[in-house]
């Protein structure tokens, strides 16, 4: 008989599930967990990284999920550890991010409800809106249970994060494993994913195959089910436009033939005019218009296909003619034998190359400010300077406000699971932990963050943590002393009364130098590419604190597109002039 | 001059030929255009405006005030137009947010979308008054250079 203790099966079952890193901050309350790493840890391959914030350890786990496509695991001290992990479990939920949140628990006996501990919470009630799955192992029997479902819940269907509740007692007590197993994950989750239903299958391959002028259109879905190798396969069989959800860029090469960057002039158009339409993976919210015309066809006379594994997914915001309910990658593998089972390799249609002029003249506006030679420094100078000093396969973290928007315009993302934002929640402060995180899944491969000034500042302190732990990310501030989106709005929209948006001038390339990383401040656009060379020559964590020229940076092309699609039917009550 | 009237087209096929970038732009685009600014009555725009124009390969060589058969049609309330004109309102947030509804190839409009963008920087130069309550943001427009 085996006796080990709800901590030990906790981390045993970590290790089965090939995890390598918690992300986190410890507690008396989970030095139970911490110890059976310490002490299991090390011969397994799993480790435990500090962080200097809970959040910056929840998006940390949440790129390591981004980048290597398995759950990422974070761990939070009971009451305000679990509450600080808060905001980064609200970015990976808004995006699917499949993630395991850990959080101690005072002992059993003293909460739900609880009646005068101290740091008491309801953490399962805090937890509920942020994770599809939660549960309180309320005694250690159910320790290996809860944590093998735990797993099973944020890989199936559509992923996500899940929490579980781990009271301190509960990690003390012991339970006997060969009553309560640890198991294998084949044992207890789906390695098969669900592939549609072959007719429906058959239908798709028919109308795709018949289509005139077809587009695929892959939501973040793609990335999370590995599906991109055969989505392209088959907008290349088809010679279809191909266009993607902007938090799913990557799963086509944004220079590969068919590819049309999403929201320039190209992708719209061909959205727009397209016959047949096959969604992948996406949702269809606001940063895809909807699925609404003009930036796409009208529903009566552009049909579409939708592969989703979510059944509630389906026709979320866009009526379709063909709903196929499957995991996207074992369902394209289908439909792209269906489709070579009725016809070769498909002609380009004549359209697509007035999708790609009006993507050139999308580009063609950006080159004037990509060339700038002005100081203060032009923002889109900046983004091309970092784009083409890294390699193709790089990854990249993004972060901001208008910095985010600047940086759509030149940095262009060329492999799968190497861009990452937090799309669907927007949230500052993902960029710096979401680099550091990457660079820890992905040690061969370097990682930059382009982040504003504004949202640096929420998780600076995370340039320790790369520190201590040898994650050497390049950090690019666009540095506008501002909260540059808000500060944009408000002067488009309010008539420059601008209230709360500036900051005093901060030496972040200092804070970066007492933290024990390269730090540098450039003003001119000729120092960007030296420094940037200087910063990955530093093999040190590195950040560079670029002075951008404020009156063009607050306000990028299409903050007006933005500001209209999130404050659509608000008229602002302000006095006209 | 009236938006919409004979003078203020000429005076908008005048600027825009005479506009290097613009002609550079459209070059290779053969197109007609409708464009109709409709009646607000509760905002003393009584009648709609409905104006036309002929651009081949980056030349205006017609226009027309009413209603012929074109490649495009942009329709839009008559404040719309007044907000685009102002600058209150960019040209591709009032496309896609549908405050100026498209009717034609979307595509071939948006393959050329820069030239649309300048050309209504061309008419925000122009002099331009405005009807009933839209008059207080009436234009005073640049000199033409």
């Amino acid at each position: 008989m085996a006796r080990i203790s709800g901590a030990e099966a906790l981390v045993r079952c970590l290790i089965e599930e090939g995890v390598q890193c918690v992300f986190g901050i410890p507690g008396d309350q989970c030095n139970p967990i911490t110890d059976a790493i310490y002490r299991l840890g090390h011969e397994a391959g799993l480790k435990f990284i500090t962080t200097r914030h809970e959040q910056a350890a929840a998006h940390m786990a949440d790129a390591w999920a981004r980048v290597t496509g398995q759950p990422g695991v974070c761990l939070g001290t009971v009451g305000p550890g679990v509450a600080d992990l808060v905001p980064g479990v609200y970015a990976a939920w808004a995006d699917s991010i499949p993630m395991i949140v850990l959080g101690a628990q005072n002992q059993t006996w003293r909460c739900y409800p609880e009646h005068g501990s101290m740091q008491a919470l309801d953490q399962i009630a805090l937890m509920t809106p942020i994770t599809k799955w939660r549960a309180l192992v309320n005694d250690v029997r159910r320790m290996p249970q809860l944590v093998q479902w735990a797993f099973r819940a944020a890989t199936s269907g559509r992923p996500g994060p899940v929490y579980l509740d781990l009271p301190s007692n509960v990690l003390c007590d012991k339970v006997d494993t060969d009553e309560y197993p640890i198991l294998s994950p084949q044992q207890y989750r789906a390695v098969t994913p669900p592939v549609a239903d072959a007719q429906l299958v058959e239908q798709a391959a028919e109308m795709l195959v018949h289509a005139q002028w077809p587009l695929l259109h892959a939501g973040g879905g793609v990335l999370r089910a590995g599906a991109w190798p055969e989505f392209v396969e088959l907008a290349e069989y088809l010679s279809a436009a191909v266009t993607t959800s902007v938090g799913a860029r990557g799963v086509i090469p944004e220079d590969h033939r068919l590819c049309l960057i999403p929201s320039s002039f190209g992708a719209l158009g061909a959205q727009a005019t397209a016959d047949v339409v096959l969604l992948v993976g996406g949702r269809m919210g606001d940063l895809d218009f909807w699925g609404r015309p003009p930036a796409w066809g009208e529903p009566s006379t552009q049909r579409w296909i939708q592969i989703d594994l979510e059944p509630q997914n389906i026709a979320l915001n866009r009526p379709v003619d063909l709903a196929l309910v499957g995991d996207a990658k074992a369902t394209l593998r289908a439909l792209l034998a269906a489709v070579k089972a009725r016809t070769g390799p498909k002609p380009e249609n004549p359209q697509f190359q007035d999708a790609r002029e009006g993507q050139q003249a999308w580009f063609h506006q950006w080159e004037e400010g990509a060339h700038s030679d002005a100081v203060p420094i032009h923002p889109l100078r900046l983004m091309r300077e970092v784009r083409e000093f890294f390699p193709r396969q790089a990854i990249c973290a993004v972060d901001g406000g208008t910095t985010a928007v600047w940086a759509f315009y030149m940095n262009r993302i060329y492999e799968p699971r190497s861009f990452l934002w937090a799309a669907d929640s927007g949230h500052l402060g993902a960029g710096v932990p979401y680099a550091v995180g990457a660079k820890l899944a992905r040690p061969d491969v370097p990682v930059y963050c382009i982040t504003g000034d504004g949202s640096f500042g929420f998780n600076a302190m995370e340039l320790e943590t790369a520190r201590r732990e040898g994650a050497p990310i390049v950090v690019i501030i666009a540095n506008d002393r501002a909260w540059g989106m808000i500060k944009g709005g408000q002067k488009l929209v309010y008539d420059e009364r601008y209230i709360g948006v500036d900051f005093s001038d901060a030496r972040y390339d200092k804070l970066a130098e007492a933290l024990g990383c390269y730090g540098e401040r450039i003003t001119e656009p000729a120092q960007i590419r030296p420094a940037l060379q200087r910063a990955a020559d530093s093999g040190l964590p590195a950040v560079l604190d670029v002075i951008v020229d404020t009156e063009v940076h607050l306000v990028p092309p299409d903050l007006e597109v933005l500001d209209g699609l999130w404050m659509e039917g608000c008229e602002p009550p302000c006095p006209e002039e | 001059m009236k938006l919409g009237s004979m003078e203020y087209l000429q005076e908008v096929m005048k600027r825009s030929n005479a506009d290097e970038k613009y002609r550079a732009l459209a070059k290779g685009q053969f197109e007609t255009y409708t464009l109709v600014l409709e009646a607000e009555p509760d905002k003393g725009v009584k009648e709609p405006v409905i104006v036309g124009f002929d651009c081949r390969d980056g030349e205006f060589v017609d226009i027309w005030q009413g209603a012929k058969p074109t490649l495009f049609t942009l329709s839009a309330p008559y404040g719309t137009w007044v907000d685009v004109l102002r600058g209150k309102l960019g040209a591709t947030k009032a496309i896609t947010m549908r405050k100026l509804k498209v009717q034609g190839p979307f595509l071939q409009l948006l393959k050329g979308g820069e030239r649309v963008l300048h050309w209504v920087e061309i008419l925000r130069t122009i002099p331009t008054e405005f009807e009933g309550d839209y008059a207080q943001y009436n234009i005073p427009g640049k000199a033409q250079h």
